[in-house]
């Protein structure tokens, strides 16, 4: 039903015209169709009861945000589900600070759009009398058009998650295109200050909520990129069934039927891995095992998805390397998806440093 | 672990819960399996195992997938994966058992109350062992295009032609063969079902030696072979319909993450002889493959959980068959780079103070894209069932 309902919305606001008309521009995404996810309960999904949101306890709802993100991740809608509704709303979630609940409850209603700034080694952050004193620079900040940004400090710097507005004296945000048409934000901060009223998480809190945050993130961008991945896969069948050359349809040589096989068992086990996470991360699990089924989710999605929308191309031919045909929008979705928060080879080297010692079942 | 579990026939298994049973058969497997026969490295012959399947037949265990009224165990699919898992966890060798996987569930679906009388005890006895006479030289993936024969003459059939690969049929007593009894037929439609005795004029085995130098795999010939009647099974001319609606969700097993979780083993054992293991590229190369075992992991739980389920396995199915071989293939070949120059030696070999068949997971490997339905079949089968494209 979840799933039924977030398909309908997606297709009815996540059309390729209006993705179109969203890039290069800023703001990169609607407002109202922001507003509307809100109203549906979408920003919720990942929020405990407590906080007035559907998730049954902090940390849970992996699986029913997912099955909204791999709808919305097949229609490739600008609006940043991912970034404020899953990275944004979890590191809120884990936090402990003054900030939180308000905060939480204004980026439900979509009163606020945050984005999570993580800032380089060099950042300074200094206590001072009634608050903080922030500097330093944070790359590839994403929703760029944010309110707000929570900035989350390396971890072991034994610093605070703070709440900056946007606008405020200080920051200075440049824009960087990315290739989908929507923005990353580069922030720089010079001596920003931060009233004890925006602590979103104290000292001792806020490196494991933003670790929770970003595996949270992972898994469900895999799970949104298997969405893509199932919208480029139906696209380039179409496209097989229906494309005509040596008298007939494309998709009755071999050789092109065993390369969609290929794509169709690519998209088929990045999903079974990004659900099997959400499900287990569900059920509980240590904060390694969590790094390491978020790293394989991503790891998997990320190179699955870049074999599949490569090879759409190639199936398409000349056609598929135009912008006026929207697997063109599909392509570049999946170039920032695949890097967003790490790409496979960087989650194959995190893995390895999360997993346990090999145990051999049998050798 | 308990010596004497129970072993009664009279236990209804489906009704103990899941955990009971697997601790009931693992507790048996621990206990009596004999530990030389643990994880071996190739196929074992009738004078190897075949003590073990006798002792299997006598407390009941030998067909887990049979009902009761026929000498099985009557598992339910949840039931029969769990008894499969424990015998894979503990390193059992499987007999080539086409008795039990082929002939057995063919007779109690397709058989006549006689042929099952005839039959089906001889197999739970271990006294009749079944090789499968499917393919020839000249029908591989395209089995429908066989082409040995079987006449009718009075009150029988003879049967004229040759099989290939056909697994251990030097063990077997008996083979279940697919033969043309229309020739003018479609492919498909003139093809019978027979069962005959292999200790009679006109057959002959003849081994075929196979890269790894092992002789698992025969040649079967059949000249001027007499079978009665009442060896054909169901009705004449659908013999490819009943070999076909055969493949049950045991096909799961050939996706199953077993043999790529032994090679990821042996590549650990290589790497720690050859000193890899604090090499930053290799760790790099094994948490690759390591991940890959877990996803493929991931996905064979699906299928498992819709056998569980009781529903019909998908014609997706295919794909497990295709990532889990490809995955054994790939470890398998990183096992010989890592290995270096004892790449080039066979058999079991010193390495770093351990002993390892280096090529072992590889000459496994090799063949496991092909048997099974080669993993260009598979992928045809997909591009026709599951994504609909044109032929």
């Amino acid at each position: 039903m979840l799933a039924d309902a977030a398909r309908q919305f997606a297709g009815r606001r996540a059309a390729p015209a209006r993705i179109r008309a969203c890039r290069n521009r800023s703001p990169d995404f609607d407002a109202d169709v922001w507003k509307d996810m809100a109203e549906l309960g979408w920003l919720a999904m990942l929020v405990p009861e407590d906080d007035g949101g559907m998730a049954s306890s902090p940390g849970t709802g992996l699986a029913d945000m997912g099955q909204l993100v791999y709808e919305w991740g097949a229609a490739c809608g600008p609006e940043p589900l991912l970034a404020t509704g899953v990275l944004a709303a979890s590191l809120l979630v884990a936090s402990d600070g003054p900030a939180r609940a308000d905060f939480l409850a204004r980026t439900m209603e979509a009163a606020a759009v945050p984005a999570v700034a993580w800032l380089d080694d060099g950042a300074s952050c200094t206590r001072e009398a009634e608050g903080w004193r922030v500097s330093g620079q944070a790359r590839f900040v994403t929703p760029a058009d944010a309110t707000d940004f929570l900035l989350v400090f390396a971890p072991g710097s034994g610093q605070p998650a703070l709440r900056v507005a946007a606008g405020t004296p200080g920051l200075h945000v440049t824009r960087e295109p990315r290739v989908d048409g929507t923005g990353a934000a580069l922030l720089s901060l010079r001596d920003v200050r931060v009233p004890e009223r925006d602590l979103l998480a104290r000292a001792g809190t806020a490196a494991s909520a933003s670790e929770t945050a970003r595996d949270h993130a992972l898994i469900l961008a895999a799970v949104y990129m298997t969405g893509t991945m199932r919208t480029i896969n139906a696209m380039t069948q179409e496209y097989l069934r229906t494309r005509t050359q040596f008298g007939k349809p494309i998709g009755a040589f071999q050789a092109l039927q065993h390369k969609a096989v290929d794509m169709h068992i690519a998209e088929q086990l990045a999903r079974d891995v990004a659900q099997n996470a959400c499900v287990l991360v569900d059920a509980g699990c240590t904060s390694d095992q969590r790094a390491c089924l978020a790293s394989r989710a991503k790891a998997r999605a990320g190179e699955s998805l870049d074999r599949v929308a490569r090879m759409a191309v190639q199936l398409h031919g000349a056609i598929g390397y135009t912008d006026e045909y929207d697997l063109s929008l599909y392509l570049n979705r999946a170039l920032v998806l695949s890097a967003w928060l790490g790409n496979a080879d960087e989650h194959v080297r995190r893995y390895a440093r999360h997993a346990p010692p090999f145990e051999a079942a049998n050798a | 672990m308990n010596p004497t579990p129970d072993t009664s026939r009279a236990t209804n298994w489906n009704a103990l819960s899941d955990e009971d049973f697997r601790q009931r058969i693992r507790d048996y497997l621990e206990a009596h399996y004999p530990g030389e026969l643990r994880y071996p490295s190739r196929r074992l012959f009738w004078n190897e195992i075949g003590g073990w399947y006798r002792k299997m037949s006598e407390i009941g265990w030998i067909a887990p997938n049979w009902p009761r009224e026929h000498g099985g165990m009557g598992l339910d699919p949840a039931k029969l994966l769990i008894f499969y898992e424990e015998h894979e966890r503990w390193g059992v060798s499987r007999f080539a058992d086409m008795g039990i996987l082929m002939v057995g569930p063919l007779l109690i679906r397709h058989g006549t109350p006689e042929q099952q009388k005839q039959w089906l005890p001889r197999i739970i006895a271990c006294e009749h062992l079944w090789c499968q006479g499917y393919s020839e030289p000249n029908a591989g993936s395209d089995l429908a295009g066989l082409r040995t024969e079987a006449v009718r003459d009075g009150d029988g059939y003879v049967i004229n032609g040759q099989k290939i690969w056909t697994t251990l049929a030097q063990d077997a007593t008996h083979i279940f063969i697919l033969a043309r009894t229309d020739k003018d037929a479609k492919k498909q439609a003139g093809i019978s079902f027979f069962l005959a005795d292999m200790k009679q004029p006109g057959i002959r085995v003849r081994p075929i030696r196979d890269v790894a130098g092992h002789e698992e795999l025969n040649e079967v010939f059949l000249e001027n072979v007499r079978v009665p009647a009442e060896n054909l099974v169901g009705v004449p001319n659908e013999g490819w319909k009943i070999a076909k609606a055969l493949l049950g969700f045991e096909r799961i097993f050939l996706g199953a993450p077993k043999y790529p979780n032994y090679a990821l083993g042996v590549l650990a054992r290589v790497a720690q002889a050859c000193g890899l293991t604090d090499d930053p590229g290799f760790a790099l190369q094994f948490a690759r493959l390591r991940m890959q075992v877990e996803d493929h992991t991931a996905c064979y739980e699906r299928f498992i959980d819709i056998v569980k389920r009781g529903e019909p396995v998908p014609p997706d199915i295919s794909m497990l068959k295709i990532v889990s071989t490809e995955s054994f293939q790939a470890i398998a070949d990183q096992v010989i780079r890592a290995a270096g120059q004892a790449g080039q030696l066979a058999g079991p070999v010193a390495l770093g103070g351990d002993t390892i068949d280096v090529l072992g997971p590889f000459f496994r490997a090799l063949p496991s894209t092909i048997y099974g339905g080669t993993n260009e079949i598979q992928r045809n089968v997909l591009a026709r069932e599951v994504l609909r494209l044109p032929s």
